[in-house]
């Protein structure tokens, strides 16, 4: 070889020693294999030396001979038809058969549903549902890892149909003696260890009397719903079965469930605050025929002491049974889901979970609606005779959920209780008492467990969002978050403002019945003192049945805005987005002002900006006065957190639009208006509203009238007259449009404008509105003049056509998130006769939700004579002619009582007339945030594509076990931190 | 002859594989090729199967109509006794030497060369064939079926490359009432961006149009005209000057064939046809693109017409709606269809109602396909015939019009279906539950198997093209009852309520899977019998 080709082929070599460095230099890219896919459900077995069982409470814990306990979480895999196998204790998931490439777990069949561990830790059961081979599966936990065992080694029977849910019931002993069977004589042999067929013998040995706590005989309850049925099976007879067989199981007791529904419908318990509610009968939409019988159909189990409960996917029942014997099952009478806002729905139920007993000693069943997957709240409590969920007190002030549910944006999939504490020793005794509550009162030695529970002045210590400590339910939601709810919590006392309000009419910070003394929850009893409480907001912090807030609602420069607050002071814009704002040095005409007001009750109008607080006459003075203000402003009530949304935009808008544009308006001469959009759920007001109103401000009798025509709704054509090309203009009915021959674009053009300059011939008064149609009039005009104007738009205008609705003079109050909340409805039905006309709803729940303002003027400011000089007036000068209700002969701020106030769920505030003339869409703009935000852990930690399918609490561990039915496996959410702790998959 | 090109560039374009517009190789009227859409006659004996040309082997795509009733004969009948079968046969339900030692438990032939044997003329599949083709039974020969007769395709059509779905509606009944023979088939092709038609047969009715298909086809590829492409000529089709715009994907149309809905998988737009069908004896002009309705969420995907209730539809100013899922977009969207019958000229129209979002799972966008379940609403109409005619009836009417009707999207975000109703008076979805599916959810169809007591049950089929499955779920019992496990990427299905069948055609490989749907049969829920041979695409040899 030539040098020179030696050199070329050295050169090469180089080149590629360079190219395979720099190749493998890269950083190895790690995929995670997912070993876990499609689980549905999770059961945990303590298993010790060679798989024998131990009682679950054994675990974490060793054997006396210093064997240490495994906890094993069994997951069904649905698509596989296995069983996996998680060693908690090792933190791994088990490979049963290491010598298949891949994981192996243990083979029970397709469709594996639900399965159940006896609490000894000896077997697992597994329902499947395979077509034609429904039966169930057990799983020894001797086979249960490091085995490979196949189906054939596992006992099994075959059932009629499909398994649902089951539960392990207890036939205890009596005077020390068990059965084996039901039907069978006690003897002190039957619970003998070694007795049973499968004890020994076996590749896969399982006996159940080698359980002893609790004594007696394991039975296993398996749900059959196709059959409307309840089966009760003896576990040590499944597992006797011969391995690889699969004959029909063997019921000891079948239950045929029964729908005992009250001869006459039982109304909900209503709490004051809603009394009003059944006097307000509104038209609740039908939701067709109710079946003339209902055949249950069982698809969930919840036991707690002797009582079972069963939800129900087809009857609108939970049925009870006392359980205090397995092979002697009894229904009660049952549980009755009905939902308040739609009495004709038939409301059915997918899940169902009872709490432990809180301090009190109540007891609660939480119950998931099939339809929509919120939550129902029955009182179960010993002794009680409600039947029907729970209507909490204070639905007026929270929209986004119903009174009696618990509902998020996601359905529930599942739901458990815990029972948690972190208790505090006494110093003194030594002695942690589980349950002791947090006290705020400042007369208490600092010392004592209760005080010592009291959030920290730094905020890092007692009391706190997530510090559990009580009775809390917790909800697997379809979008991979576990919301926290509030069942009791130990340290309520302590989470709330320092302000006491003994009176029982809650102030703005939602605080009533307080003690009468002291005056603050401080050390020295002043607002200046040091607290004794979290210092939050509102009193609403912490309510019953509710989800938990992750953030204390305080808005302060070390926890930053977590309590509701204004981000910036509004900001006046025109209708071209020019800024306007008010400036008392130049002579120009003043534009109208948004200012807060007093609250109710007396005390001064205060809000945060960011985390600073205005107060009027506080050190940030809040200048609500309109003669002297330079910044508009509003207030934000304390009552109820969560009538806010985490953050939202609000636009204060001068004839705003009540709708978006919508494509289908149809105008006829006789001023009829048919577009099937739901005229009274988008909030339209006619005349007839609008007349209402005006009687409730107090408009004079003989004014009604016109005010009704000046306020009313209006719709505005805002899309384009057909093409000039159309043959409409020449041939059609468009020839002649307003009497011009040939001209008809050009009249219609003259009159109507384009629609990129409309003229204000577009807009039509909501004379008459129903749910499907309207019935308009041209603004501002009546009689003949009207008629013809009608008649030349519904020349102008043959087809289709854009259009908005607006508010009539009136300022409209729109959210970014809470949209435009109204109170109209249609009208109730009367003997069965529906007008579907849109009038205001006598909903208590909707009295405050509102979103339109009447701007204040005065009649005391003098219009001046030279109209090129604008007045001088703090506000706007009234018309005498047009304007009727909300017109002040003062200048200073409006009396706080007065109707014109605007307030709703989270705002109050007054809109004074300026001495420019407001315009259409000039509008105040503003952002609301620190609202309220649940308590959520999310199991998309690995994963954002997960969908959990069950949930449970392990006592054992202090955690809740989550199997996520996408690819995110089997997650442990820490009570401890509120977060996911561990993940497999 | 060659024709008048040079040498050297017929050279060229033999050496790269390219065809000049006007040659290569016509679709084949005799095979299965990257099947993606697939619709059923009235009454059972048509199976009409789109192929899409995927990899432009050929200059185009196909529509074959299969004789289902010669397929039927070939499908394996199951029983549990000698007495539910024929007299020349038994049930095979001990292990021999015939059946392998697994007793297939259907009717096998007593004597012949196939005395015994499951799958008879047919053959076995060996165990690997079945992980890649499930089914038991070696794939029939589309043109030389096993049992002679002939070829099963009883006719077929030269379509554009890359159609996308095909729907089958029949022709409406004539203004007096009377019935009109014939239906028609609507088919996206997304090659040449515009709506296929082609009229054919109804087998429901007495009297036949005497054709198998009709779309003026000549040639050798016995091609579709021009006139029955339509979306590509505005001034024929619509005074708005609108084209198709590209990528038509979805298709429905309302129960009569009159408004047509065409999704644009990479635009925000649906497509409006308005379809003529014709007076009296006449096919009637077709289709005509009316209206094509923007500012979607982007990708919309699939489409389906909500059907009214009695009550409703039978109004004057009844609005046909539609609802859109979409890739991007976590909704579900509404739309309305206008015939602005008020206008002079009426120029139909779509507008967009709003959508609901979808908050059942954790991302919700990625929707596919979606579905609805009329059963229960039927139910309580048919309830109402009892009721004497007159305000009675009407008021029974009116409140089963108020019984939801089911809503079933295939959702990919994560891989789930997502299980909804309407609301009473709106025909928007909400209250989605998730159920999770295996990778790639795509269509959704509902349709009715036998139950255990013979008696029909709906049930809710998605097919997951990624992994290979179609699930069954139950609505009622609101659980999974049985998943199917497929050959190579499932796309369309189809349900044969009367047969106890489904029919699913399989993209990758090319050939139609025979389903089980009879719960009284062992086999239920499996696939057991393949028509036409499994073809793997030409890039995997």
């Amino acid at each position: 070889m030539k040098a020179r080709d030696r050199l070329g082929a050295a050169a090469r070599l180089g080149a590629l020693w360079l190219v395979g460095l720099a190749a493998c230099s890269e950083t190895p890219i790690t995929l995670p294999l997912r070993s876990l896919e499609r689980s549905g459900d999770v059961a945990f077995v303590c298993t010790g030396a060679e798989g024998a069982g131990r009682s679950v409470d054994g675990c974490p814990g060793s054997d006396p001979d210093g064997t240490e306990r495994r906890l094993l979480a069994l997951v069904t895999q649905t698509r596989r038809g296995e069983v996996a196998v998680v060693d908690v204790t090792a933190g791994s998931v088990v490979d049963v058969d290491r010598s298949t490439p891949g994981f192996s777990f243990v083979p029970v069949g397709a469709q594996p549903r639900d399965l159940v561990a006896t609490p000894g830790g000896v077997a697992t059961f597994v329902g499947v549902a395979e077509s034609g081979k429904e039966g169930i599966v057990a799983i020894p936990s001797t086979c249960a890892r490091g085995v490979a065992p196949d189906l054939l080694d596992l006992p099994a029977c075959a059932l009629p149909s499909a398994p649902g849910a089951m539960t392990i019931l207890i036939d205890g002993e009596v005077a020390g003696l068990a059965r084996e069977r039901c039907d069978a004589p006690r003897e002190a042999a039957a619970s003998e260890p070694g007795r049973a067929v499968a004890a020994s013998g076996r590749r896969c040995p399982a006996d159940l009397a080698l359980e002893s706590s609790p004594a007696g005989r394991r039975k296993l309850v398996v749900a059959l719903p196709e059959l409307s049925e309840l089966a009760v099976f003896d576990a040590q007879e499944i597992l006797d079965r011969e391995p690889g067989t699969y004959s029909p199981c063997v019921p000891e007791r079948v239950i045929a469930l029964d729908v005992a529904l009250p001869p006459t419908p039982i109304a909900q318990r209503l709490p004051p605050d809603l009394a009003e509610l059944p006097a307000c009968v509104g038209s609740s939409p039908s939701f067709g025929p109710a079946p003339a019988v209902y055949l249950p159909r069982p698809s969930d189990l919840a036991l707690q002491g002797d009582t079972l409960y069963v939800s129900d996917l087809d009857a609108p029942v939970v049925h009870l049974l006392e359980a205090s014997s397995p092979c002697e099952l009894a229904e009660l009478p049952p549980l009755l889901p009905m939902a308040l806002d739609q009495p004709t729905r038939v409301v059915t139920t997918s899940r169902v979970a009872v709490s432990p007993l809180t301090s009190t000693g109540r007891r609660f069943a939480y119950a998931v609606d099939a339809f929509d997957g919120s939550t129902m709240v029955f009182d179960v409590t010993a002794g009680s005779s409600e039947r029907t969920p729970v209507v909490r007190p204070g639905a007026a002030r929270l929209p986004f959920e119903p009174a009696d549910r618990i509902a998020f944006s996601s359905r529930a999939h599942d739901l458990d209780f815990a029972l948690r504490d972190v208790p505090i020793a006494d110093p003194v005794t030594g002695l942690a008492v589980v349950g002791a509550r947090c006290d705020p009162d400042p007369a208490l030695d600092s010392a004592s467990p209760g005080a010592r529970y009291r959030t920290a002045l730094d905020f890092t210590t007692g009391a706190a969002p997530r510090k559990l400590r009580g009775v809390f339910g917790f909800l697997a939601l379809a979008n991979g978050q576990v919301a926290v709810i509030d069942v009791e919590d130990f340290d309520a006392p302590c989470r709330r403002p320092i302000s006491l309000n003994p009176a029982a009419e809650p102030d703005y910070r939602g605080c009533a019945g307080d003690p009468a003394s002291p005056a603050f929850y401080t050390d020295d009893g002043t607002d200046e003192g040091r607290r004794t409480v979290s210092g939050e907001v509102s009193c609403g912090v912490v309510q019953p049945h509710r989800a938990r807030t992750s953030a204390f609602a305080v808005s302060s420069d070390t926890t930053g805005v977590r309590a509701p607050a204004l981000r910036n002071f509004p900001r006046l814009v025109d209708a071209l987005g020019g800024a306007l704002a008010v400036d008392r040095e130049d002579d120009e005409p003043e534009p109208p002002q948004l200012l807060g007001v007093d609250f109710s009750g007396g005390e001064p109008a205060e809000v945060y900006v960011g985390t600073s607080r205005y107060q009027r006459g506080g050190q940030n003075d809040l200048v609500i006065d309109p003669g002297l203000a330079e910044r508009a402003s509003v207030t934000l009530s304390f009552i109820e957190p969560r009538s806010y949304a985490p953050e939202e935009e609000i636009t204060v808008a001068y004839e705003g639009q009540i709708t978006g544009t919508r494509t289908t308006g149809l105008v006829r001469a006789d001023g009829s208006f048919p577009d099937d959009a739901r005229y009274c759920d988008l909030g339209v007001q006619d005349e007839g509203v609008v007349r209402g109103l005006g009687e409730e401000l107090g408009v004079a009798a003989d004014r009604l009238g016109a005010f009704a025509e000046r306020h009313a709704d209006y719709v505005q054509l805002t899309g384009a007259l057909p093409d000039p090309e159309q043959t409409y203009w020449r041939e059609g009915v468009g020839y002649d449009c307003a009497g011009a021959p040939g001209q008809g674009h050009n009249a219609c053009t003259e009159v109507f404008g384009t629609a990129d300059e409309p003229t204000p011939a577009r807009d039509l008064r909501v004379v008459e509105a129903y749910r499907d149609r309207l019935v308009v009039a041209p603004r501002g005009l009546s009689g003949d003049e009207a008629a013809r104007r009608l008649a030349l738009v519904e020349c102008c205008f043959p087809a289709r056509a854009a259009y908005t609705i607006r508010a009539g003079h009136q300022w409209v109050v729109r959210g970014s998130a809470s949209g435009f909340r109204h109170d109209i409805a249609e009208a109730p039905c009367v003997d069965g006769a529906c007008s579907l006309r849109c009038t205001r709803s006598c909903e208590p729940r909707r009295k405050l939700q509102r979103a339109r303002a009447f701007e204040i003027s005065s009649s005391a400011c003098a219009i001046p004579s030279d109209p090129s000089v604008a007045p001088e007036c703090a506000i706007g000068p009234a018309d005498a002619a047009v304007d009727a209700a909300c017109v002040v002969d003062g200048t200073g701020p409006i009396d706080p009582a007065s109707p014109c106030v605007f307030e709703n769920l989270t705002l109050r505030f007054a809109v004074y007339r300026g001495t420019r003339p407001s315009e259409r869409d000039m509008a105040f703009s503003f952002v609301v945030t620190g609202g309220f935000a649940p308590l959520t852990a999310s199991v998309a930690g690995s994963s954002a594509s997960v969908l959990p399918e069950s949930m449970v609490f392990v006592p054992q561990l202090g955690q809740l076990a989550v199997v996520d039915g996408s690819s995110a496996g089997l997650s442990f959410i820490s009570l401890t931190s509120v977060t996911a702790s561990r993940l497999y998959f | 002859m060659l024709g008048a090109r040079p040498w050297w560039l017929l050279l060229a374009a033999a050496a790269t594989g390219c065809f000049f517009p006007d040659e290569g190789l016509e679709a084949p009227l005799d095979r299965i090729y990257f099947p993606t859409g697939l619709a059923l006659s009235p009454a059972g004996t048509r199976l009409y199967v789109a192929s899409s040309d995927f990899d432009l082997q050929f200059t185009g795509g196909s529509l074959l109509a299969l004789d289902l009733d010669r397929v039927h004969r070939l499908v394996p009948r199951s029983c549990e006794q000698d007495a539910g079968c024929a007299g020349d046969e038994r049930c095979d339900l001990e292990p021999t030497a015939e059946n392998g030692g697994a007793p297939s438990r259907w009717c096998v032939k007593r004597d012949g060369s196939d005395a015994g044997r499951p799958c008879g003329a047919l053959g076995e599949q060996s165990a690997g064939e079945r992980i890649l083709h499930p089914g038991r039974c070696r794939a029939v020969d589309l043109a030389r079926p096993a049992g002679g007769g002939g070829s099963l395709v009883a006719g077929g059509v030269g379509i554009g490359a890359f159609a996308s779905d095909v729907i089958y509606r029949s022709r409406p009944a004539a203004g007096d009432g009377s019935e009109r023979p014939g239906g028609r088939l609507f088919i996206p092709v997304r090659g040449d961006a515009t709506l296929t038609f082609i009229d054919v047969d109804d087998d429901s009715k007495s009297d036949s149009t005497g054709f198998e298909l009709e779309c003026g086809q000549s040639g050798a590829g016995n091609r579709c005209d021009d006139d029955h492409r339509r979306g590509d000529d505005p001034a024929e089709e619509n005074t708005r000057g609108q084209r198709l715009p590209p990528e038509p994907y979805g298709v429905d149309a309302t129960g009569d064939g009159t408004a047509i809905v065409v999704t644009h998988q990479t635009e925000g737009a649906a497509s409006l046809f308005v379809s003529d069908w014709g007076q009296n004896g006449e096919l009637g002009s077709g289709p005509r693109l009316e209206f094509v309705l923007g500012g979607l969420p982007s990708r919309p995907v699939a489409v389906v017409a909500v059907p009214p209730s009695a009550s409703r539809g039978a109004e004057p100013t009844y609005e046909p709606t539609f609802l859109v899922t979409s890739r991007s977009s976590a909704e579900v969207r509404l739309l309305s269809y206008f015939d602005d019958a008020a206008a002079s000229p009426a120029r139909p129209f779509l507008a967009d109602r709003g959508g609901v979002a979808i908050t059942a799972n954790a991302l919700g966008f990625d929707s596919r396909g979606i579905a609805v379940d009329t059963s229960g609403r039927r139910r309580a109409e048919a309830a109402c015939a009892g009721e004497p005619e007159g305000d009675a009836r009407e008021a029974c009417l009116d409140e089963a019009a108020n019984v939801a009707l089911g809503v079933f999207v295939a959702n990919r975000a994560p891989s789930s279906l997502l299980a909804g109703q309407t609301r009473p008076g709106s025909d928007l979805p909400r209250a989605f539950d998730a159920q999770p599916l295996s990778f790639g959810p795509s269509r959704v169809v509902v349709g009715e198997i036998i139950d255990r007591d013979g008696s029909p049950a709906v049930r809710v089929f998605v097919v997951c093209f990624d992994s290979r499955a179609i699930y069954v779920w139950d609505p009622v019992a609101r659980e999974i009852e049985a998943v199917i496990e497929t050959g190579r990427g499932p796309q369309p299905l189809v349900v044969d309520p009367r047969r106890g069948l489904g029919y699913v055609a399989h993209f990758t490989d090319s050939y139609v899977g025979v389903i089980d749907l009879d719960r009284r049969h062992p086999s239920y829920a499996t696939i057991v019998l393949s028509v036409a041979r499994p073809t793997p695409p030409r890039s995997s040899k």
